[in-house]
């Protein structure tokens, strides 16, 4: 997977030393001078984010509000001349990763470029798989997905038959059928499964 | 007598001046002079014809009195008496008589009658009527005012005070009078007074103005007084009368104080924040190159470390400077801190009279404020924030619209001030119809020293940025060429302290 660490920050002499540096553990980085510039090349892609609070035009704080508005989980870091108290807790409120003051311990800014990137990798894996689990489970047939709904509450083959007015082997043949469109081993890696878009859907 | 003689009286008698009568016992006319004829318009004849005559051109409303009066002169025969009445004349004028009444007695003591003169009075009476009302208007105005009034005579002690006495000295006119008028000076004031009364003394002054503090003798209280002092010289230039009007202007003063204090206030934190703005901006621009410093000296150092060849001395130095740049950018950040004005003194207020007094103590140039309309919503409840930076904000893009809207002589300024209240946001909008922002500025002007105006420092916006920021809140603008700027101040409402 791609990930890119896009740095924001209105001087770009210190775009450049974070560009030097980040790099240094292998990481791609872009670099931007404003809020706007970023947006626009920016288009939603995997990595993280390093921010410098105040700047000209939009602000850090204001960034991470608006990527929060659209949806986008994409882990921020910000970087700022002088972290006041109700700043840091505004950015930390809004899901910031972490906050750094200027200048800052390079070794601990890279670590949390780290995790970030990991914590970005995870829900991009995580969004996959769920992905995948709803295209499996919107390839099964409306009977199927009527066993399904039986079998993830519980119920027996037998009740599922008697519910739906079907023979208990017709119930079989959906429920091996479900089984073999989702990929799944057993009852309990197929629950497994359905939790993981249920928890996503809501 | 002889006839000679008989003759002279007669011709004295015809030619007095006064209305002089000879009247016998019962009260009929013996002689009357023709100068009756001057004073009531009829002859003397028809007096003698008529004994009742005088009653009837008497004054109705004086009659009974008169009656009275001629009653009484013949029954106590050896009586003087005098009586001033009002006669109606043959031409219906109004007339005062004094009447003088005395008993005449032949030279064997009997009895004759009496001789009266009735002299006319009328100009008299009129001088006396009009003397009364000037002295009931000059009561009035004495009495019926606030201010102090006083008269003080060459030895320096009061002659005359008003009622307003009691209020500023503690004691009543009557106590007043005869003590120094200096003893009520409050005594901080005492010797100034003196030395300017001695001045205006000198110079002969006839009239001057003067402000001091009396005190009240019984409560202590202090009065600042305003006084319109007329002074009177005899002949030979020495002062003989002080008349003194005061008006107690104590609660203007105190008033005007208030104003004073709070403007310094205003300006003091003005420069203070000016101070913390210019800090903060110094300790941001030299604290950049500081962190670049610091995060290369740090990854040179690590790649330093990983060579094979090691550097003891080039590990060490490049240690060492980022060391020393951090130490330089944390007292950077004690600075900043030091200066910053994170200190909010929260109370809760009524914006729309937080922005009227804003204006009202900004000394805009008058013929501005006149363009500046409020639109006000009255339904805001009290908001939570520091008033007098609050009021700095106000002040400082007012004065923005202000100046924007000078600029072109075309166009007559207009300025909106309007409060709203949107979401639980406080909404503070500033709009002028000035020539507005090219866009090209729009991002910087709330930059510190940014500015197009050649004598400003270019802080006004960064400060004000700064304290809505510090109340939580945004501020942002908006322009177009040639219509005007607009300013919207966002603060959130229901935060408390």
């Amino acid at each position: 997977m791609n990930q890119t660490v896009f740095v924001v920050d209105d001087d770009p002499e210190i775009g450049k030393m974070l560009s030097w540096l980040i790099k240094s553990i292998g990481a791609t980085v872009e670099i931007y001078t404003s809020g706007e510039e970023f947006l626009e090349a920016y288009q939603g892609r995997q990595g993280c984010l390093i921010l410098d609070v105040r700047m000209k035009g939009m602000s850090g704080l204001r960034l991470q509000e608006l990527l929060q508005e659209r949806g986008d989980t994409i882990p921020v870091i910000f970087i700022s001349g002088h972290g006041d108290i109700p700043m840091t807790v505004r950015a930390m409120k809004n899901g910031a990763k972490d906050f750094f003051t200027k200048p800052f311990n390079n070794q601990l800014l890279l670590d949390t470029v780290q995790q970030a990137l990991e914590q970005n990798s995870k829900q991009y894996q995580e969004q996959l798989t769920k992905d995948k689990i709803k295209t499996q489970i919107d390839s099964l047939t409306s009977r199927e997905q009527e066993v399904l709904n039986f079998i993830t509450k519980g119920k027996l083959n037998k009740v599922i038959a008697q519910e739906l007015g079907i023979s208990l082997s017709t119930v079989e043949t959906h429920r091996a059928k479900v089984m073999e469109k989702l990929q799944a081993n057993s009852l309990a890696e197929l629950v497994q499964k359905i939790l993981l878009v249920q928890d996503y859907s809501q | 007598m002889s006839e000679k003689n008989e003759t002279s009286y007669r011709t004295i008698a015809d030619f007095a001046y006064d209305w002089e009568l000879l009247i016998d016992q019962d009260g009929k006319p013996i002689y009357v002079s023709p100068s009756c004829e001057r004073i009531t318009g009829y002859s003397a004849k028809k007096f003698y014809k008529d004994p009742a005559l005088l009653k009837k051109i008497t004054h109705p409303k004086d009659l009974e009195r008169l009656s009275q009066h001629i009653q009484d002169c013949i029954i106590n025969e050896k009586q003087h008496k005098n009586i001033e009445f009002m006669i109606i004349s043959a031409t219906g004028q109004q007339k005062w008589i004094e009447s003088r009444c005395q008993p005449v007695f032949k030279s064997d003591g009997s009895y004759l009658g009496r001789r009266v003169c009735h002299r006319d009075i009328t100009e008299r009476k009129q001088i006396e009527n009009s003397l009364r009302k000037s002295e009931q208007l000059y009561r009035e105005f004495v009495e019926g005012t606030d201010n102090l009034i006083t008269q003080v005579n060459d030895q320096g002690t009061f002659t005359h005070v008003n009622h307003t006495a009691k209020k500023i000295f503690g004691y009543n006119p009557e106590e007043c009078i005869g003590r120094p008028a200096f003893d009520f000076i409050y005594p901080e004031d005492r010797e100034s007074t003196i030395t300017a009364f001695n001045g205006w003394v000198k110079n002969k002054l006839q009239s001057t103005t003067y402000e001091n503090r009396q005190q009240n003798q019984r409560t202590s209280q202090v009065s600042t007084m305003l006084w319109t002092i007329n002074l009177h010289y005899d002949e030979h230039g020495n002062i003989t009368i002080i008349n003194g009007i005061a008006r107690d202007i104590t609660e203007l003063r105190k008033a005007e104080e208030q104003l004073r204090l709070h403007q310094q206030q205003l300006k003091r934190i003005e420069q203070l924040s000016s101070m913390g703005e210019l800090t903060s901006t110094l300790a941001h621009q030299l604290n950049q190159p500081l962190t670049i410093i610091s995060s290369y000296a740090q990854e040179s150092n690590r790649r330093l470390k990983n060579l094979r060849e090691q550097q003891p001395d080039l590990t060490d130095a490049m240690e060492k400077i980022a060391i020393h740049s951090n130490r330089a950018g944390e007292i950077l950040h004690r600075m900043r801190d030091f200066f910053s004005m994170k200190q909010l003194q929260k109370t809760p207020e009524d914006i729309n009279l937080l922005i009227k007094d804003s204006i009202r103590l900004a000394e805009f140039d008058c013929s501005a404020t006149k363009f500046i309309t409020f639109d006000f919503d009255r339904s805001i409840p009290l908001v939570f924030c520091d008033k007098i930076q609050i009021e700095q904000v106000i002040t400082n893009i007012v004065q923005n619209a202000i100046d924007a809207t000078q600029t072109n002589s075309n166009k007559t300024p207009k300025i909106i001030i309007k409060t709203a209240i949107n979401n639980g946001i406080l909404e503070i909008i500033i709009t002028d119809n000035g020539p507005g922002i090219e866009k090209s500025m729009l991002n910087n002007i709330f930059e510190p020293f940014f500015t197009t105006k050649p004598k400003e420092m270019g802080m006004g916006l960064a400060i004000s940025r700064s304290i809505i920021e510090a109340h939580d809140g945004q501020i942002s603008v908006s322009s177009e060429a040639g219509k005007g700027t607009q300013f919207k101040l966002k603060i959130k409402m229901g935060n408390k302290p």
